[in-house]
């Protein structure tokens, strides 16, 4: 999932940087205003931790293996915010010793794995373990959900960037990351496990109070309606990036695409900004805020009722 | 894994050794804006683009067979990234596709190897940070640097140990005993933690880093930075505006 230099344009890397600059600032706000000067070895040290632990690759079937990303996992250690500052730091290593991702895409990499693993994958996290109760089940399915959302973004990315028609890239990037989440999910859950047993004050939210039955019924009933939407969105999601290669089609985009090009600056849109790739990218962008902007009113109902 | 892996070209004395850390990231950066802008049909912007990155090689000192294996051993790892997208468009164009992906990953790989070759990441750091990077992350990074290889060859003993043990061919038992390896792991680093924040606070850590290295910035370097953009933004419009 680390894009390497050269597959996204340059409108989607900078629209990406500028996201996960925000989110890193924020983050680094936050982790300051949170937390003392401790932290500073102990995220140093996690990230060495995630870092090493990215590289254990575990059997996925089929003699195909996968590895973890850690997103939930440190989320669950750290909380979100420093856990973000720590898979950033880890992708930032890889990018520039290991050369696994690149440094225009690296705001791409840090949005899809540092912050949508951590603050999103904590949310979820956040939201089920409220709902149930069980620390291992919540984290399992926020592991899960945050390896094949990141693997989505990842997609729209490089469909935004025509490197990949999203027809293809999208079912392709998913659908793997759909297997090797699973994981992901089932070792976030045993970690958790695990750690709960020997050292359970290590995790961040071990001793939120607990609801009421009624209000458990209210945000059961508020999570189904959520999915319900969803699920009403969906075909709406599946036929849009054809409906927009249908108009690129139309406009005689398609044949062009990335060969024939007059002008440098004129291929990227920035004079006229009605083409089909802006297009593209509002479309990526609205769906991450509704996305994101859904999460955040459900974390916000579910929090004035704990 | 040693640190001389990484380590052990940075401290020659070669021109590209010498430029300013934080004149190397901005012209970095330029050329890989440069390598995206140019478009796939001007084939002679990517041979002077490749020119451009051999000459930075020859300038850098550094033996030409580190590059080569470099390049050799990460090319398999871009081309399995890019390898679908052939299969996704229509006809010969999705081979253009792909190459021209290639060509622009290698040389950006290739630039980015340069850099890295020729500049200690302390350094690099302190030019980020000079550069507007968030404090709190290089010096969370420049922790992780230190202890990265501590915890890398920890993990891999507890690897080798995980591998001579058989859990089963059951992959749900493979996972579990995994989980176990990363939870001991996870307790160690963070005890380690524990222990070096006791350590550096008996030393007087105050949660900053201070360093004694000082950047200057010289008429060489602005001289290179110019030559640089000038010479990549020539070759890319170049080729771009002909019809």
């Amino acid at each position: 999932m680390h894009i390497p230099d050269g597959f996204l344009s340059l409108p989607v890397a900078g629209v990406s940087w500028a996201v996960s600059a925000v989110g890193i600032g924020y983050s680094v706000r936050k982790t300051r205003f949170e937390l003392k000067e401790k932290t500073i070895p102990l995220m140093g040290i996690m990230a060495a931790f995630v870092f090493a632990a990215q590289m254990l690759n575990f059997p996925v079937g089929a003699g195909t293996s996968g590895h973890l990303l850690g997103g939930v996992l440190t989320a669950a250690f750290l909380g979100p915010y420093a856990g973000a500052l720590v898979l950033t730091c880890v992708l930032i290593v890889q990018a520039v010793v290991f050369k696994d991702g690149g440094l225009l895409t690296l705001g791409a990499n840090i949005l899809n794995m540092a912050i949508l693993g951590t603050m999103f994958g904590y949310i979820i996290y956040r939201g089920i373990f409220r709902l149930t109760r069980r620390i291992g089940l919540s984290v399992g399915i926020a592991g899960w959900l945050s390896v094949v959302l990141g693997a989505s973004l990842c997609a729209a990315e490089l469909a935004a960037s025509k490197t990949a028609p999203a027809r293809f890239v999208f079912p392709a990037m998913a659908g793997v990351h759909a297997l090797i989440g699973i994981g992901e999910g089932v070792i976030t859950t045993f970690v958790v496990g695990f750690v709960l047993k020997i050292r359970p004050d290590l995790i961040y939210t071990a001793g939120s109070p607990a609801w009421s039955v009624r209000e458990r019924k209210k945000a059961f009933a508020i999570a189904g309606a959520a999915v319900f939407v969803l699920a009403l969105c969906a075909p709406f999601a599946s036929r849009f990036p054809d409906g927009l290669e249908k108009v690129a089609d139309a406009l005689g985009f398609l044949n062009r695409e990335m060969m024939s090009r007059t002008a440098p600056l004129a291929d990227y849109g920035w004079p006229g900004i009605g083409n089909e790739k802006t297009a593209a990218i509002l479309a990526a962008l609205t769906g991450t805020v509704l996305v994101a902007g859904t999460a955040l009113l459900v974390a916000r109902i579910t929090r004035k009722n704990g | 894994m040693k640190h001389d892996f990484m380590d052990v070209y940075r401290d020659r004395k070669s021109f590209i050794h010498c430029l300013d850390p934080r004149i190397k990231i901005i012209a970095a950066i330029c050329c890989l804006v440069f390598f995206i802008l140019a478009p796939g049909r001007n084939l002679a912007a990517f041979a002077w683009y490749a020119v451009f990155v051999g000459v930075l090689m020859a300038l850098s000192g550094v033996p030409v067979s580190f590059y080569i294996k470099r390049f050799a051993s990460l090319v398999p790892f871009v081309a399995l990234i890019g390898i679908s997208v052939p299969f996704m468009h229509a006809g010969i164009g999705g081979v253009r596709v792909f190459l021209i992906l290639m060509c622009r990953a290698m040389l950006s790989i290739m630039l980015l190897s340069v850099l890295t070759a020729s500049t200690r990441f302390s350094d690099l750091l302190k030019a980020g940070e000079s550069l507007g990077f968030p404090k709190l992350l290089i010096t969370v990074l420049s922790f992780m640097y230190r202890y990265i290889f501590l915890i890398q060859e920890e993990t891999m003993l507890m690897k080798i140990a995980w591998h001579s043990r058989f859990f089963g061919k059951n992959t749900f038992k493979a996972w579990k005993s995994l989980a176990g390896l990363i939870a001991a792991m996870f307790l160690r680093s963070f005890e380690k933690a524990e222990r070096v924040y006791l350590a550096m606070c008996s030393r007087g850590f105050s949660g900053q880093a201070k360093t004694l290295t000082r950047f200057s910035i010289s008429f060489q370097d602005i001289l290179f930075l110019w030559a640089t953009i000038l010479f990549l933004a020539g070759v890319t419009l170049n080729g771009s505006y002909k019809n």
